[in-house]
């Protein structure tokens, strides 16, 4: 069997061979056109949807994984300037693995990684567990927002970028959806314009899957960490992903359509009348930090665990 | 035969009959989809028609995650 032939390559009459497959495009690639496809989805993403632009000061929020690392290598071959953030969130051998991919980029772009440690902040999460009835994920996700804002404004930078892919958007979509939770529809997209304290974040890669995110770190050689979070491994979001694959499965190009669809369609509908609404934002007073509380979920932690 | 293949960080083994196995069919028998997982053999990713059989390392990347 003769293997089959990129869809570009064959255009221009050389034939590299394929080595991935995109059904939701109806598109076969070799190696350098799928990077190439990439790059240039993503660089329309930030036109598109007005992130940023060269004069921007970017902070990358690098977990480690895939998708974070990916980008803040994708956003270095567009010609932006961007800097890394990890958060070590002191979990034990994976905290550490995770932190080392970071370094390893950082050395290899020849940027700043900035890093908080949480051990030396306030306690490893694994010990903040036990002082609050939050979900694991859920301070996890807590902790990251406070440091990433605050970080990124403490040291000038003007947008704050996250590695979230089309998977963990449609995920969170089809969930907010079953739900009806107009006030998460409301909020859900590409880019949260800069709000008093609160830095400008933006999602390059939400048009890019899952697959596409790996398939694009594995083919630059960047290192990632592997294992799942050991504490993510019961989280909802995973099932929602488990099934969206599974219709992506039946009909290619579901998750595509309804995340894009969402934006034209929906999201103008409901940004207008609830922005007037919003939750207003107050500053914590402890640590000045913007809360919708008196004082924020950190400093409330912290006050708990007798650190202050 | 055995497939010896790294999944997650971790090295499993999977019991064979057959004498060869392409890459499509590594992902099926550990029940994987080619909609979000692939297989990388000797550091290049391979397409599911691949046969794999004859590669000395073998690593399969399933693109779901949580959080
Ligand atoms: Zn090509
Ligand atoms: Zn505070």
């Amino acid at each position: 069997m003769t293997p089959p032939k990129c869809t570009i390559c064959k255009a221009k009459k050389t034939y590299f061979p394929v080595q991935v497959v995109l059904p939701s495009y109806n598109l076969k690639l070799c190696r350098e056109h799928f990077l190439e496809w990439l790059e240039g989805r993503v660089a329309h993403t930030i036109k598109k949807y007005r992130m940023f632009t060269c004069e921007d000061k970017i902070l990358v929020a690098v977990s480690g994984g895939k998708d974070s690392l990916g980008l803040w290598f994708l956003l270095h071959r567009l010609g932006y300037e961007a800097d890394g953030l990890y958060i070590d969130l002191g979990i034990p051998e994976y905290s550490a693995e995770s932190r080392e991919h970071a370094q390893t980029l950082a050395n290899r772009l020849g940027r700043t990684l900035h890093v908080v440690d949480m051990r030396e902040e306030l306690a490893p999460i694994g010990e903040m567990r036990n002082w609050t009835r939050k979900p694991p994920c859920s301070v996890c996700g807590t902790v990251k927002r406070y440091y990433m804002n605050r970080i990124a404004r403490e040291k000038g930078y003007t947008v704050l970028a996250t590695g979230h892919n089309l998977d963990d958007e449609t995920a969170v979509l089809w969930n907010n959806t079953l739900h009806w939770n107009m006030e998460y529809l409301a909020k859900q997209y590409p880019v949260l314009a800069a709000q008093g304290p609160f830095l400008k974040k933006v999602k390059p890669l939400c048009l890019v899957s899952e697959k596409e995110s790996a398939l694009y770190t594995i083919f630059n050689r960047i290192s990632y960490v592997k294992p799942e979070c050991p504490y993510s491994t019961h989280a909802s979001s995973l099932e929602n992903k488990r099934f969206l694959q599974q219709l992506e499965e039946a009909r290619p190009g579901t998750k595509i359509t309804f995340y894009t669809g969402f934006l034209k369609n929906l999201s103008p509908l409901l940004h207008e009348p609830l922005k007037s609404t919003g939750v207003s934002l107050a500053l914590c007073k402890v640590c000045g930090e913007p809360t919708t509380t008196e004082i924020c979920f950190l400093c409330q932690l912290k006050q708990k665990m007798g650190k202050i | 035969m055995e497939i010896r293949y790294e999944y997650r960080g971790e090295i499993h083994t999977l019991q064979q009959e057959t004498k060869k196995m392409t890459a499509g069919e590594l992902l099926q028998a550990i029940g994987l989809s080619p909609v979000y997982a692939f297989v990388v053999c000797d550091g290049e990713v391979v397409d599911e028609g691949r046969d794999i059989s004859s590669a000395s390392s073998i690593e399969v990347i399933n693109a779901i995650s949580g959080g």
